[in-house]
């Protein structure tokens, strides 16, 4: 992986290199959470684990992959408990772990970042691995713990479907001039009418 | 009658929807990673200043 980083020096180059890749650990979070704040908690978490573990961590190999996967388990452990604490409360919590307040969503992000929250999670986790964060699909079919052929098919389903959200499917009706403007214009008009 | 293409074949409709595919994946990756990179290219909250700063500095001990 080009972004891969190797270690190679003494610990306190592994700590320096963890400060490096929280920016992206940042940008990966927000597959999870939407909310800054708690994609933020998310990530001050995994970097806590990472350095407590760092005897566990396989000098040479990939670092971003090993605090990916950090940042993975954290969130599916948390999601976990919160689940079963949502069982354990008649429910009445479930409303407040809903991370759906659409129109708050809709001002406050683009509309392929609405398309891309619509997507399921696993797919939309697949294509930021692969399309974004600089992953191979062998790479992200580690982090995920699944098999590549899996990636992948998350990968295409998730631009197909995307594809459809911000309707980029249909030739007839999308010619190379328009495709942009269905991207850029689209997005503002249905904005505009959520306002 | 040739339909006027350079290389005088008639439209094919796959051709038309490869096209179409590839652009619109390339569009989505673009998206996509100006997506990420919006948040990649933030600068870091301070809590994350705070917290890296002491991890550093317990290791330096």
């Amino acid at each position: 992986m080009s972004e891969s980083v190797e270690i190679s020096e003494a610990d306190n180059a592994l700590g320096e290199q963890i400060v490096e890749i929280v920016p992206q650990l940042r940008a990966f979070a927000r597959t999870f959470h939407r909310d800054a704040a708690r994609a933020d908690d998310l990530v001050q978490d995994t970097v806590l684990k990472a350095w407590s573990n760092l005897e566990k961590f396989e000098r040479g190999t990939n670092l971003k992959g090993w605090l990916f996967t950090i940042l993975r388990n954290t969130f599916l452990s948390e999601r976990r408990r919160l689940r079963r604490e949502v069982e354990d409360a008649d429910g009445a919590m479930a409303a407040r772990l809903s991370e759906k307040p659409a129109q708050e969503a809709a001002m406050e992000f683009l509309e392929f970042r609405e398309a891309l929250d619509a997507l399921p999670d696993d797919q939309r986790e697949a294509l930021i691995l692969v399309g974004a964060s600089g992953f191979s699909y062998e790479e992200a079919a580690e982090v995920v713990g699944c098999a590549t052929g899996t990636v992948k098919s998350r990968v295409s389903r998730a631009r197909k479907r995307l594809a459809e959200l911000m309707k980029l499917s249909d030739p007839s009706e999308i010619g190379s001039d328009q495709l942009t403007a269905a991207a850029v214009n689209q997005p503002i008009a249905v904005r505009s009418a959520a306002i | 009658m040739r339909d006027g293409r350079p290389d005088g074949r008639k439209p094919n409709e796959n051709d038309v929807q490869s096209q179409a595919d590839k652009k619109s994946e390339d569009l989505i990756g673009q998206n996509l990673r100006q997506v990420y990179n919006q948040v990649v290219d933030e600068p870091l909250p301070d809590q994350f200043k705070a917290l890296l700063e002491k991890l550093k500095s317990e290791e330096r001990k």
